[in-house]
């Protein structure tokens, strides 16, 4: 009974459906000058509907929006970290070059502050052990007067003396090592003494020898080159007081020492290549 | 039940299509984007049984098409409405059991969907050139709706058949 019905019902929808938003359509987009009343009147019903039905589905589009901004956010989160860590490495590496940068102006104002004529050279090579005694070097440039025992410099005074030269490569024998000696003075009182190295291979030493027993010399006094055996210019640190033993009996004192340059951070020294003509190397006082 | 799936799966698809189109709208001027929707009309013209529901389901995919795609109101609707109701009428549903089948009915009707649309902005539309404009671009967009319609008529088909097997008591044998 019903189908007949539902027939024309179901033909009068479609037709409804079909007509509804093609007479919308037309009202919608046809040239306001060729609207007749039936568009206005369809266009102002439609009003409230197209803006209601904009709004939801705003509401939805800025949802999935949302959710993908926070995708993008995810995204750049990562990209950002990403760009952080490589920013935090170059900030490290200028950080490097900087101290590098400071590192090498002060060793330029030292060389500058000598007054004999200098080479400067870069460390390449140490020695296996934690407390290397030897140190290998290049040559910034070539220096044909450069020979052995010539001393060697750096910021933190003196690293030793040259023990062979191959080419522009050169071996140091540290201040540490035993073969080494140095004439001191004690920069605070201007006792003398000389330095030697302790040959440790499990620290970096030295012995203040030939301290007299009445000289004043304490622990943190700094030990400064003498210049008296003509080797060294005078005024270069060389080490700092560690350990004084004053004997009861005996003409010296015992007393350690560490070398004020730091050798396991070596990198730039200089090399000083003029001996001085006119210094007179001068002995120890009688009897030392 | 079924038919607010049918609609949130319109509106999916709607989104899916909306930022392919805002993808593939930075290659180039003449990129086309398929339209997802169709294939879901075809499948209530092809498989509704109501009349009825078939026809407002057309109706409301076609509007929500007018209103997430900004298009003039009533154009996808109208659309959406004509291209179901021959769908229907054209007893293409033993057609439409094959994925080459539906592609091949996707990309009939997406033809049939730009000749209707064409010849609406031809009637009303202010600008006479620009349906001549949009008429390089029909041959693109049936292709790439064909190309993506076998995944969206397999979801309309999940759907219709889940609603089918609740409708009998779950005895699994729904229409395909």
């Amino acid at each position: 009974m019903l189908a007949p019905f539902r027939r024309y019902r179901d033909t009068a929808l479609v037709v409804l459906l079909l007509a509804v938003p093609f007479f919308f359509l037309r009202a919608s987009i046809r040239q306001p000058e060729k609207m007749n009343a039936i568009d206005r009147t369809l266009a102002r019903v439609a009003a409230p509907i197209e803006f209601a039905a904009s709004a939801a589905a705003r509401g939805v589009t800025n949802l999935v929006g949302d959710y993908g901004y926070l995708v993008d956010v995810k995204a750049d989160n990562n990209k950002l970290s990403y760009e952080n860590a490589q920013l935090r490495s170059k900030v490290s590496l200028l950080y490097a070059v900087e101290a590098e940068n400071k590192r090498l102006k002060n060793f330029l104002g030292f060389k500058d502050s000598l007054a004999p004529e200098t080479v400067s050279a870069v460390v390449v090579a140490k020695g296996t052990t934690n407390y290397f005694r030897v140190t290998r070097l290049t040559l910034d440039r070539p220096a044909p007067t450069i020979k052995e025992s010539m001393p060697v410099l750096s910021l933190g005074g003196v690293v030793g003396t040259i023990q062979r030269i191959a080419g522009d490569k050169v071996d140091v024998q540290l201040a540490v090592d035993s073969g080494f000696g140095v004439d001191v003075i004690v920069e605070r009182t201007g006792a003398r003494g000389f330095v030697r190295g302790t040959g440790n291979e499990e620290g970096y030493d030295v012995y203040v020898e030939y301290v007299r027993r009445d000289d004043d010399i304490d622990v943190g006094d700094v030990l400064l080159t003498s210049g008296f055996g003509c080797r060294f210019p005078s005024g270069l640190g060389v080490a700092k007081v560690t350990e004084v033993i004053k004997k009861e009996f005996g003409i010296y004192q015992r007393v350690k020492a560490t070398p004020t340059v730091d050798f396991s951070r070596l990198q730039e020294v200089l090399i000083v290549l003029d001996q001085r003509e006119d210094c007179v190397p001068q002995g120890r006082p009688a009897g030392e | 039940m079924r038919n607010i799936a049918v609609l949130a799966i319109g509106v999916l698809m709607l989104l899916i299509q909306g930022n392919v189109f805002r993808f593939i709208g930075t290659l180039g001027p003449y990129a086309v984007t398929p339209s997802m929707v169709l294939p879901l009309v075809i499948f209530q013209g092809v498989h509704e049984h109501s009349m009825a529901r078939g026809a407002l389901l057309s109706f409301a995919l076609g509007y929500l098409t007018d209103i997430l795609g900004s298009a003039p109101i009533g154009m996808f609707a109208f659309t959406y409405v004509a291209i179901w109701l021959l769908a229907r009428v054209s007893a293409v549903r033993l057609s439409a059991q094959t994925i080459p089948t539906r592609m091949f009915l996707a990309l009939l009707f997406a033809f049939l969907e730009s000749g209707v649309v064409l010849m609406l902005l031809a009637i009303f539309g202010s600008d006479p050139q620009r349906p001549v404009g949009i008429f390089s671009m029909v041959l693109p967009h049936a292709l790439t709706t064909a190309l993506v319609s076998p995944p969206v008529f397999h979801i309309a088909q999940r759907l219709h058949q889940g609603q089918s097997n609740v409708a009998r008591g779950g005895d699994g044998n729904g229409i395909a």
